[in-house]
Protein backbone atom coordinates (compact mmCIF):
# COMPACT_ATOMS: atom_id res chain seq x y z
CA UNK A 1 0.00 0.00 0.00
CA UNK A 2 2.90 2.57 0.71
CA UNK A 3 3.64 2.25 -2.91
CA UNK A 4 0.84 2.66 -4.08
CA UNK A 5 0.29 5.62 -1.61
CA UNK A 6 3.49 6.91 -3.26
CA UNK A 7 2.79 6.31 -6.68
CA UNK A 8 -0.44 8.25 -6.47
CA UNK A 9 0.83 11.39 -4.46
CA UNK A 10 3.51 11.44 -7.16
CA UNK A 11 0.93 11.38 -9.69
CA UNK A 12 -1.22 14.15 -7.95
CA UNK A 13 2.02 16.37 -8.04
CA UNK A 14 3.32 16.21 -11.22
CA UNK A 15 0.16 17.57 -12.87
CA UNK A 16 0.10 21.16 -13.67
CA UNK A 17 -4.07 21.07 -12.81
CA UNK A 18 -3.05 20.35 -8.84
CA UNK A 19 -1.01 23.06 -8.88
CA UNK A 20 -2.99 25.64 -10.24
CA UNK A 21 -6.29 24.56 -8.68
CA UNK A 22 -4.18 25.39 -5.31
CA UNK A 23 -3.81 29.00 -6.60
CA UNK A 24 -7.21 29.51 -7.90
CA UNK A 25 -8.36 28.27 -4.37
CA UNK A 26 -6.16 30.50 -2.61
CA UNK A 27 -7.01 33.46 -4.90
CA UNK A 28 -10.41 32.59 -4.47
CA UNK A 29 -10.25 32.50 -0.37
CA UNK A 30 -8.41 36.01 -0.48
CA UNK A 31 -11.55 37.42 -2.59
CA UNK A 32 -13.70 36.07 -0.91
CA UNK A 33 -12.18 37.34 2.32
CA UNK A 34 -12.02 40.78 1.04
CA UNK A 35 -15.27 41.03 -0.71
CA UNK A 36 -17.11 42.02 2.71
CA UNK A 37 -14.31 43.49 3.79
CA UNK A 38 -14.48 46.11 1.36
CA UNK A 39 -17.80 46.57 1.78
CA UNK A 40 -18.35 47.26 4.67
CA UNK A 41 -18.43 51.14 6.79
CA UNK A 42 -15.16 51.71 8.12
CA UNK A 43 -16.46 54.06 10.33
CA UNK A 44 -19.53 51.91 11.67
CA UNK A 45 -17.52 50.62 14.40
CA UNK A 46 -18.08 46.83 14.35
CA UNK A 47 -14.95 46.01 12.48
CA UNK A 48 -13.72 43.34 14.73
CA UNK A 49 -16.94 41.93 15.92
CA UNK A 50 -17.19 37.79 15.76
CA UNK A 51 -19.80 37.91 13.13
CA UNK A 52 -17.84 40.24 11.13
CA UNK A 53 -14.56 38.48 11.59
CA UNK A 54 -16.85 35.35 10.62
CA UNK A 55 -18.07 36.87 7.66
CA UNK A 56 -14.48 37.88 6.46
CA UNK A 57 -12.68 35.05 7.04
CA UNK A 58 -15.06 31.96 5.69
CA UNK A 59 -14.48 33.60 2.74
CA UNK A 60 -11.17 31.62 2.78
CA UNK A 61 -13.49 28.51 1.78
CA UNK A 62 -15.33 30.65 -1.40
CA UNK A 63 -12.68 28.63 -3.87
CA UNK A 64 -13.01 25.22 -1.82
CA UNK A 65 -15.45 23.43 -4.41
CA UNK A 66 -12.17 23.46 -6.42
CA UNK A 67 -11.05 20.94 -3.63
CA UNK A 68 -13.53 18.70 -4.92
CA UNK A 69 -12.47 19.20 -8.65
CA UNK A 70 -8.86 18.22 -7.63
CA UNK A 71 -10.03 15.18 -6.28
CA UNK A 72 -12.26 14.07 -9.27
CA UNK A 73 -9.55 14.97 -11.74
CA UNK A 74 -7.35 12.40 -9.59
CA UNK A 75 -9.39 9.84 -10.30
CA UNK A 76 -11.72 10.33 -13.19
CA UNK A 77 -8.41 11.59 -14.75
CA UNK A 78 -7.25 8.37 -14.27
CA UNK A 79 -9.67 6.98 -17.36
CA UNK A 80 -9.43 10.54 -19.57
CA UNK A 81 -6.02 9.62 -20.37
CA UNK A 82 -5.72 6.18 -19.99
CA UNK A 83 -4.11 5.69 -16.90
CA UNK A 84 -6.53 3.74 -15.65
CA UNK A 85 -5.31 0.42 -17.40
CA UNK A 86 -2.08 0.99 -15.64
CA UNK A 87 -2.95 1.54 -12.58
CA UNK A 88 -5.42 -1.53 -12.44
CA UNK A 89 -2.96 -3.73 -14.03
CA UNK A 90 -0.60 -2.75 -10.88
CA UNK A 91 -3.23 -3.13 -8.55
CA UNK A 92 -5.59 -5.49 -9.61
CA UNK A 93 -7.38 -5.37 -6.64
CA UNK A 94 -9.05 -1.78 -7.72
CA UNK A 95 -10.61 -0.80 -4.25
CA UNK A 96 -6.89 -0.02 -2.97
CA UNK A 97 -6.40 2.13 -5.93
CA UNK A 98 -9.52 4.20 -4.90
CA UNK A 99 -8.51 4.23 -0.85
CA UNK A 100 -4.96 5.27 -1.95
CA UNK A 101 -6.52 8.44 -4.12
CA UNK A 102 -8.43 8.95 -1.19
CA UNK A 103 -5.87 9.13 1.72
CA UNK A 104 -3.78 11.37 -0.86
CA UNK A 105 -6.60 13.72 -1.47
CA UNK A 106 -6.89 14.02 1.70
CA UNK A 107 -3.68 15.22 2.08
CA UNK A 108 -4.47 17.42 -0.98
CA UNK A 109 -7.36 18.62 0.57
CA UNK A 110 -5.67 19.74 3.90
CA UNK A 111 -2.56 21.64 1.63
CA UNK A 112 -5.48 23.64 -0.36
CA UNK A 113 -7.12 24.18 2.48
CA UNK A 114 -4.32 25.74 4.42
CA UNK A 115 -3.13 27.37 1.86
CA UNK A 116 -6.47 29.25 1.20
CA UNK A 117 -6.57 29.93 4.78
CA UNK A 118 -2.96 31.32 4.85
CA UNK A 119 -3.84 33.54 1.99
CA UNK A 120 -6.90 34.95 3.60
CA UNK A 121 -5.70 35.68 6.55
CA UNK A 122 -3.03 37.74 5.14
CA UNK A 123 -5.53 39.78 2.94
CA UNK A 124 -7.73 40.19 5.77
CA UNK A 125 -4.30 41.21 8.20
CA UNK A 126 -3.43 43.40 5.28
CA UNK A 127 -7.33 45.21 5.06
CA UNK A 128 -7.42 45.61 8.87
CA UNK A 129 -3.86 47.18 8.88
CA UNK A 130 -4.51 49.87 6.09
CA UNK A 131 -7.81 50.43 8.46
CA UNK A 132 -5.74 50.83 11.77
CA UNK A 133 -6.61 48.17 13.09
CA UNK A 134 -5.14 45.01 14.09
CA UNK A 135 -6.92 41.73 13.26
CA UNK A 136 -7.11 39.55 16.70
CA UNK A 137 -5.62 36.18 15.63
CA UNK A 138 -6.39 35.42 18.97
CA UNK A 139 -9.99 35.12 18.84
CA UNK A 140 -11.77 32.08 18.78
CA UNK A 141 -14.12 33.55 15.45
CA UNK A 142 -10.72 33.44 13.76
CA UNK A 143 -9.09 30.56 14.20
CA UNK A 144 -12.24 28.53 14.38
CA UNK A 145 -13.58 29.79 11.39
CA UNK A 146 -10.36 29.11 9.51
CA UNK A 147 -10.03 25.70 10.95
CA UNK A 148 -13.52 24.84 9.64
CA UNK A 149 -12.63 26.04 5.93
CA UNK A 150 -9.90 23.57 6.23
CA UNK A 151 -11.72 20.93 7.77
CA UNK A 152 -13.97 21.08 5.15
CA UNK A 153 -11.02 21.10 2.38
CA UNK A 154 -9.87 17.70 4.02
CA UNK A 155 -13.60 16.42 3.49
CA UNK A 156 -13.79 17.13 0.04
CA UNK A 157 -10.75 16.18 -1.57
CA UNK A 158 -12.70 12.54 -0.64
CA UNK A 159 -15.83 13.52 -2.14
CA UNK A 160 -13.82 14.61 -5.09
CA UNK A 161 -12.29 10.77 -5.68
CA UNK A 162 -16.00 9.26 -4.88
CA UNK A 163 -17.54 11.54 -7.75
CA UNK A 164 -14.73 10.95 -10.04
CA UNK A 165 -15.15 6.77 -9.01
CA UNK A 166 -18.55 7.20 -9.60
CA UNK A 167 -19.29 9.11 -13.03
CA UNK A 168 -15.63 8.64 -14.63
CA UNK A 169 -16.22 10.37 -17.29
CA UNK A 170 -14.19 13.79 -16.03
CA UNK A 171 -15.92 16.27 -17.67
CA UNK A 172 -19.43 15.81 -17.08
CA UNK A 173 -18.40 14.71 -13.32
CA UNK A 174 -16.82 18.27 -12.82
CA UNK A 175 -19.38 20.09 -14.81
CA UNK A 176 -22.53 18.14 -12.63
CA UNK A 177 -20.54 18.77 -9.66
CA UNK A 178 -19.83 22.26 -9.22
CA UNK A 179 -23.63 23.14 -10.83
CA UNK A 180 -25.06 21.07 -7.76
CA UNK A 181 -22.26 22.51 -5.47
CA UNK A 182 -22.74 26.09 -6.66
CA UNK A 183 -26.24 26.46 -8.33
CA UNK A 184 -28.65 23.60 -7.37
CA UNK A 185 -28.34 23.41 -3.23
CA UNK A 186 -27.38 26.86 -2.74
CA UNK A 187 -30.95 27.38 -4.86
CA UNK A 188 -32.96 25.19 -2.88
CA UNK A 189 -31.47 26.44 0.35
CA UNK A 190 -33.37 29.57 -0.67
CA UNK A 191 -36.85 27.67 -1.46
CA UNK A 192 -36.99 26.19 2.42
CA UNK A 193 -33.29 26.88 4.47
CA UNK A 194 -35.00 24.47 6.56
CA UNK A 195 -35.26 21.51 4.54
CA UNK A 196 -32.47 21.51 2.34
CA UNK A 197 -29.66 22.63 4.67
CA UNK A 198 -29.09 19.21 5.62
CA UNK A 199 -27.15 18.99 1.94
CA UNK A 200 -23.54 18.30 2.12
CA UNK A 201 -22.95 22.12 0.70
CA UNK A 202 -24.98 23.85 3.03
CA UNK A 203 -23.86 21.77 5.55
CA UNK A 204 -20.20 22.45 5.22
CA UNK A 205 -20.92 25.70 5.41
CA UNK A 206 -21.46 25.58 9.46
CA UNK A 207 -18.53 23.46 9.38
CA UNK A 208 -16.85 27.07 8.01
CA UNK A 209 -18.45 28.50 11.26
CA UNK A 210 -20.61 30.73 8.47
CA UNK A 211 -22.31 33.40 11.23
CA UNK A 212 -25.74 32.61 9.66
CA UNK A 213 -28.90 30.64 12.07
CA UNK A 214 -30.61 29.17 9.15
CA UNK A 215 -27.21 26.33 9.05
CA UNK A 216 -27.08 23.40 10.75
CA UNK A 217 -25.58 23.57 14.36
CA UNK A 218 -21.61 22.14 13.60
CA UNK A 219 -21.83 18.49 14.82
CA UNK A 220 -25.10 17.46 13.03
CA UNK A 221 -23.59 19.33 9.83
CA UNK A 222 -20.18 17.55 10.27
CA UNK A 223 -22.21 14.12 10.45
CA UNK A 224 -23.95 15.36 7.01
CA UNK A 225 -20.57 15.83 5.34
CA UNK A 226 -18.80 12.80 6.62
CA UNK A 227 -21.33 10.80 6.33
CA UNK A 228 -22.06 11.61 2.30
CA UNK A 229 -18.27 11.36 2.01
CA UNK A 230 -18.29 8.03 3.28
CA UNK A 231 -21.04 6.69 1.51
CA UNK A 232 -20.08 8.49 -2.19
CA UNK A 233 -16.82 6.49 -1.37
CA UNK A 234 -18.60 3.63 -1.01
CA UNK A 235 -20.49 3.36 -3.98
CA UNK A 236 -17.64 5.27 -6.03
CA UNK A 237 -15.25 1.63 -4.57
CA UNK A 238 -18.45 -0.43 -5.84
CA UNK A 239 -18.55 0.92 -9.07
CA UNK A 240 -15.01 0.71 -9.90
CA UNK A 241 -15.12 -2.82 -8.80
CA UNK A 242 -18.14 -3.88 -10.86
CA UNK A 243 -17.26 -2.11 -13.80
CA UNK A 244 -15.28 -3.10 -17.27
CA UNK A 245 -12.46 -1.02 -18.30
CA UNK A 246 -12.77 -0.41 -21.81
CA UNK A 247 -11.20 2.68 -22.08
CA UNK B 1 8.66 -19.87 -9.98
CA UNK B 2 5.83 -21.91 -8.58
CA UNK B 3 5.00 -25.00 -9.07
CA UNK B 4 1.46 -24.02 -10.27
CA UNK B 5 3.21 -22.10 -13.30
CA UNK B 6 5.32 -25.35 -13.86
CA UNK B 7 2.16 -27.27 -14.40
CA UNK B 8 0.34 -24.41 -15.90
CA UNK B 9 0.32 -22.75 -19.44
CA UNK B 10 1.68 -19.20 -19.14
CA UNK B 11 -1.69 -17.60 -20.37
CA UNK B 12 -5.04 -19.77 -21.14
CA UNK B 13 -8.37 -19.10 -22.15
CA UNK B 14 -11.19 -21.51 -21.59
CA UNK B 15 -14.19 -21.28 -23.48
CA UNK B 16 -13.63 -17.58 -22.97
CA UNK B 17 -16.75 -15.64 -23.72
CA UNK B 18 -18.10 -12.04 -23.00
CA UNK B 19 -21.37 -10.44 -24.53
CA UNK B 20 -21.84 -6.54 -24.50
CA UNK B 21 -25.37 -5.27 -24.24
CA UNK B 22 -26.69 -8.19 -25.59
CA UNK B 23 -23.46 -8.94 -28.51
CA UNK B 24 -21.32 -11.50 -27.78
CA UNK B 25 -17.83 -9.82 -29.04
CA UNK B 26 -16.49 -12.71 -27.64
CA UNK B 27 -17.51 -16.52 -28.22
CA UNK B 28 -16.53 -19.41 -26.55
CA UNK B 29 -12.80 -18.82 -27.39
CA UNK B 30 -10.21 -21.57 -26.08
CA UNK B 31 -6.48 -21.32 -26.69
CA UNK B 32 -3.36 -21.74 -24.48
CA UNK B 33 0.21 -19.88 -25.42
CA UNK B 34 3.16 -21.68 -24.86
CA UNK B 35 6.82 -20.58 -22.94
CA UNK B 36 9.41 -19.63 -25.93
CA UNK B 37 6.95 -18.53 -28.12
CA UNK B 38 5.84 -15.31 -30.27
CA UNK B 39 2.15 -15.92 -30.99
CA UNK B 40 0.43 -13.32 -33.47
CA UNK B 41 -3.33 -12.77 -32.33
CA UNK B 42 -5.41 -11.82 -35.78
CA UNK B 43 -8.71 -10.58 -36.57
CA UNK B 44 -10.38 -7.97 -37.93
CA UNK B 45 -11.64 -4.67 -36.37
CA UNK B 46 -14.32 -5.67 -33.85
CA UNK B 47 -13.15 -9.22 -33.89
CA UNK B 48 -12.52 -9.78 -30.17
CA UNK B 49 -9.01 -9.31 -30.02
CA UNK B 50 -8.91 -6.42 -27.50
CA UNK B 51 -11.44 -7.70 -25.10
CA UNK B 52 -9.74 -11.16 -25.33
CA UNK B 53 -6.34 -9.52 -24.03
CA UNK B 54 -8.70 -7.44 -21.44
CA UNK B 55 -10.28 -10.54 -20.10
CA UNK B 56 -6.34 -11.93 -19.53
CA UNK B 57 -5.63 -8.95 -17.56
CA UNK B 58 -8.76 -8.84 -15.33
CA UNK B 59 -9.82 -5.56 -17.01
CA UNK B 60 -13.22 -7.00 -18.44
CA UNK B 61 -14.85 -9.59 -16.05
CA UNK B 62 -15.82 -12.45 -18.86
CA UNK B 63 -19.35 -13.57 -18.98
CA UNK B 64 -18.20 -17.24 -18.58
CA UNK B 65 -15.26 -19.26 -19.54
CA UNK B 66 -11.82 -18.47 -17.45
CA UNK B 67 -9.02 -16.22 -18.86
CA UNK B 68 -5.84 -17.56 -16.73
CA UNK B 69 -2.18 -16.65 -16.25
CA UNK B 70 -0.39 -18.88 -14.44
CA UNK B 71 -3.39 -21.16 -13.66
CA UNK B 72 -5.08 -18.04 -12.30
CA UNK B 73 -6.89 -15.27 -13.19
CA UNK B 74 -5.02 -11.97 -13.01
CA UNK B 75 -6.52 -11.02 -10.42
CA UNK B 76 -5.32 -13.13 -8.54
CA UNK B 77 -1.71 -12.96 -8.97
CA UNK B 78 0.76 -11.78 -6.59
CA UNK B 79 3.21 -9.12 -8.37
CA UNK B 80 1.07 -8.74 -11.38
CA UNK B 81 3.78 -6.43 -13.42
CA UNK B 82 6.47 -9.53 -12.41
CA UNK B 83 4.44 -11.87 -13.95
CA UNK B 84 2.76 -9.75 -17.04
CA UNK B 85 3.64 -6.82 -19.16
CA UNK B 86 0.94 -5.22 -21.21
CA UNK B 87 0.32 -2.84 -24.18
CA UNK B 88 -3.13 -1.73 -24.72
CA UNK B 89 -3.93 0.74 -27.19
CA UNK B 90 -0.73 3.58 -25.95
CA UNK B 91 1.06 4.08 -23.03
CA UNK B 92 -1.99 4.95 -20.21
CA UNK B 93 0.03 8.47 -19.74
CA UNK B 94 -1.23 11.90 -18.76
CA UNK B 95 -0.22 14.22 -21.51
CA UNK B 96 2.03 16.67 -19.05
CA UNK B 97 3.49 14.19 -17.27
CA UNK B 98 7.60 13.02 -18.26
CA UNK B 99 7.95 9.83 -20.14
CA UNK B 100 10.28 9.27 -17.07
CA UNK B 101 7.66 10.46 -14.16
CA UNK B 102 5.60 8.52 -15.81
CA UNK B 103 7.03 4.90 -15.42
CA UNK B 104 8.37 6.01 -12.25
CA UNK B 105 4.89 6.26 -11.16
CA UNK B 106 4.18 2.97 -12.56
CA UNK B 107 7.33 1.09 -11.14
CA UNK B 108 6.31 2.87 -7.69
CA UNK B 109 2.68 1.23 -7.80
CA UNK B 110 4.07 -1.97 -8.63
CA UNK B 111 7.06 -2.25 -6.19
CA UNK B 112 9.88 -2.29 -8.34
CA UNK B 113 12.77 -0.54 -7.90
CA UNK B 114 13.34 2.98 -9.84
CA UNK B 115 16.66 1.97 -11.55
CA UNK B 116 14.39 -0.60 -14.01
CA UNK B 117 13.39 3.08 -15.28
CA UNK B 118 16.58 3.71 -16.23
CA UNK B 119 16.79 0.13 -17.75
CA UNK B 120 13.80 0.26 -19.92
CA UNK B 121 13.93 3.77 -20.80
CA UNK B 122 17.64 2.63 -22.48
CA UNK B 123 16.18 -0.24 -23.98
CA UNK B 124 13.46 1.19 -26.01
CA UNK B 125 16.05 4.15 -26.94
CA UNK B 126 14.16 6.62 -25.25
CA UNK B 127 17.04 8.04 -23.26
CA UNK B 128 17.10 11.30 -25.53
CA UNK B 129 13.18 11.92 -24.49
CA UNK B 130 12.84 10.73 -21.08
CA UNK B 131 12.02 14.29 -19.88
CA UNK B 132 9.79 15.45 -22.44
CA UNK B 133 6.08 15.36 -22.03
CA UNK B 134 4.18 12.89 -23.04
CA UNK B 135 1.69 15.21 -24.88
CA UNK B 136 4.62 16.29 -27.11
CA UNK B 137 5.48 12.35 -28.14
CA UNK B 138 4.82 10.74 -31.29
CA UNK B 139 2.85 7.65 -32.00
CA UNK B 140 6.04 5.94 -32.77
CA UNK B 141 7.26 7.17 -29.35
CA UNK B 142 3.99 6.47 -27.79
CA UNK B 143 4.43 2.79 -28.47
CA UNK B 144 8.15 2.99 -27.44
CA UNK B 145 6.95 4.10 -24.05
CA UNK B 146 4.03 2.03 -23.67
CA UNK B 147 6.64 -0.88 -24.24
CA UNK B 148 8.69 -0.27 -21.39
CA UNK B 149 5.96 0.26 -19.39
CA UNK B 150 5.37 -3.18 -20.55
CA UNK B 151 8.88 -4.67 -19.80
CA UNK B 152 9.04 -2.54 -16.40
CA UNK B 153 8.81 -6.01 -13.95
CA UNK B 154 10.65 -8.25 -16.61
CA UNK B 155 7.93 -9.88 -16.86
CA UNK B 156 7.77 -13.87 -18.27
CA UNK B 157 4.46 -13.01 -20.26
CA UNK B 158 3.99 -10.02 -22.75
CA UNK B 159 0.21 -9.35 -24.21
CA UNK B 160 0.57 -6.44 -26.62
CA UNK B 161 -2.18 -5.18 -28.63
CA UNK B 162 -1.19 -3.07 -31.74
CA UNK B 163 2.37 -2.22 -30.75
CA UNK B 164 3.55 -2.06 -34.18
CA UNK B 165 1.26 0.65 -34.54
CA UNK B 166 2.76 3.98 -35.31
CA UNK B 167 6.50 2.18 -35.50
CA UNK B 168 8.66 3.75 -38.05
CA UNK B 169 10.62 1.37 -40.59
CA UNK B 170 13.25 0.89 -37.99
CA UNK B 171 10.98 0.71 -35.12
CA UNK B 172 9.35 -2.19 -36.44
CA UNK B 173 12.51 -3.97 -36.90
CA UNK B 174 13.80 -2.98 -33.79
CA UNK B 175 10.20 -4.28 -32.04
CA UNK B 176 11.08 -7.55 -34.24
CA UNK B 177 14.23 -8.36 -32.67
CA UNK B 178 13.29 -7.30 -29.17
CA UNK B 179 10.25 -9.84 -29.21
CA UNK B 180 12.26 -12.66 -30.78
CA UNK B 181 14.98 -12.17 -28.19
CA UNK B 182 12.48 -12.18 -25.49
CA UNK B 183 10.90 -15.06 -26.71
CA UNK B 184 14.33 -16.93 -27.16
CA UNK B 185 14.81 -15.90 -23.83
CA UNK B 186 11.94 -18.41 -22.76
CA UNK B 187 9.24 -16.07 -22.40
CA UNK B 188 5.60 -16.13 -23.80
CA UNK B 189 4.70 -13.07 -26.03
CA UNK B 190 0.93 -12.37 -27.79
CA UNK B 191 1.24 -9.78 -30.58
CA UNK B 192 -2.28 -8.26 -32.19
CA UNK B 193 -1.50 -7.27 -34.83
CA UNK B 194 -3.83 -6.20 -38.61
CA UNK B 195 -0.17 -6.18 -40.28
CA UNK B 196 -0.06 -9.18 -41.24
CA UNK B 197 3.31 -9.65 -43.40
CA UNK B 198 4.92 -8.17 -40.23
CA UNK B 199 3.13 -11.07 -37.97
CA UNK B 200 4.25 -13.74 -40.51
CA UNK B 201 7.57 -12.19 -39.99
CA UNK B 202 7.72 -12.62 -35.87
CA UNK B 203 5.22 -15.15 -34.78
CA UNK B 204 5.79 -18.79 -34.14
CA UNK B 205 1.95 -19.38 -33.95
CA UNK B 206 -1.13 -18.14 -34.58
CA UNK B 207 -4.17 -17.44 -33.41
CA UNK B 208 -7.00 -15.70 -35.29
CA UNK B 209 -10.25 -14.80 -34.15
CA UNK B 210 -13.78 -13.38 -36.31
CA UNK B 211 -16.50 -12.06 -35.21
CA UNK B 212 -15.49 -13.38 -31.85
CA UNK B 213 -15.34 -16.65 -32.53
CA UNK B 214 -11.68 -18.81 -32.80
CA UNK B 215 -11.15 -20.04 -36.57
CA UNK B 216 -7.58 -20.70 -36.23
CA UNK B 217 -4.69 -22.24 -33.57
CA UNK B 218 -2.10 -23.28 -34.94
CA UNK B 219 1.99 -23.05 -35.46
CA UNK B 220 2.70 -20.99 -38.05
CA UNK B 221 4.91 -23.14 -40.66
CA UNK B 222 1.88 -25.84 -40.17
CA UNK B 223 -0.65 -22.86 -41.27
CA UNK B 224 1.24 -22.10 -44.24
CA UNK B 225 2.83 -25.77 -45.71
CA UNK B 226 1.71 -26.20 -48.88
CA UNK B 227 0.55 -22.64 -49.79
CA UNK B 228 2.25 -20.75 -52.13
CA UNK B 229 0.84 -17.25 -51.24
CA UNK B 230 1.81 -15.57 -48.11
CA UNK B 231 0.32 -15.73 -44.78
CA UNK B 232 -2.18 -12.96 -45.72
CA UNK B 233 -3.74 -14.95 -48.35
CA UNK B 234 -3.84 -18.00 -46.00
CA UNK B 235 -5.75 -15.57 -43.27
CA UNK B 236 -8.62 -14.34 -45.70
CA UNK B 237 -9.14 -17.69 -46.80
CA UNK B 238 -10.14 -19.13 -43.21
CA UNK B 239 -11.47 -15.41 -41.47
CA UNK B 240 -15.50 -15.55 -41.41
CA UNK B 241 -15.40 -18.80 -43.20
CA UNK B 242 -15.17 -21.74 -40.61
CA UNK B 243 -17.45 -23.13 -37.53
CA UNK B 244 -15.08 -24.64 -35.98
CA UNK B 245 -11.07 -24.05 -35.39
CA UNK B 246 -8.91 -24.28 -38.50
CA UNK B 247 -6.08 -26.68 -38.50
CA UNK B 248 -3.35 -26.83 -41.03
CA UNK B 249 -5.14 -29.14 -42.84
CA UNK B 250 -8.47 -27.10 -43.46
CA UNK B 251 -5.81 -24.27 -44.70
CA UNK B 252 -4.68 -26.85 -47.73
CA UNK B 253 -7.75 -28.59 -48.28
CA UNK B 254 -9.09 -24.71 -49.38
CA UNK B 255 -8.74 -23.86 -52.60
Amino acid sequence: MRGLLTAELRKATATDTSWWLLLATAAIGVLGTLAPLLAADPQAGNLLSDHRLQEALHGAAAGITLVVVAGIVGMAGDWRFGQADQAFLATPTRWRVVVAKTVVYLGVGAVYGTAAAVAATAAAWGWYRGNGLALPLDRSAVWLTLAGCITVAVLFGPLGVAIGAIVRNQSAAIVGALGWMVLVEPALFQASPSTFRWLPTMASFSLRNMPSDAFLPVMPAAGVVTGVVVAALAVGIRSVERHDVTT
Amino acid sequence: MSSQSVSQPPVACRSLTKVFDGDRVVDDVSFELEAGTVTGFVGANGAGKTTTLRMLLGLVAPTSGDALVDGRPYRELAAPRRSVGAVLGGPGAHPAHAARTHLRILATAAGLPLERVVEVIDLVELDAHAGRRVGTFSLGMRQRLALAAALLGEPRILLLDEPVNGLDPPGIRWLRWLLRSLADDGRTVLVSSHLLGELAEIADRVVIIDRGRLIADAPLAELMQGQTGRFEDVYFRLAGTLTRPATATDVRSRP
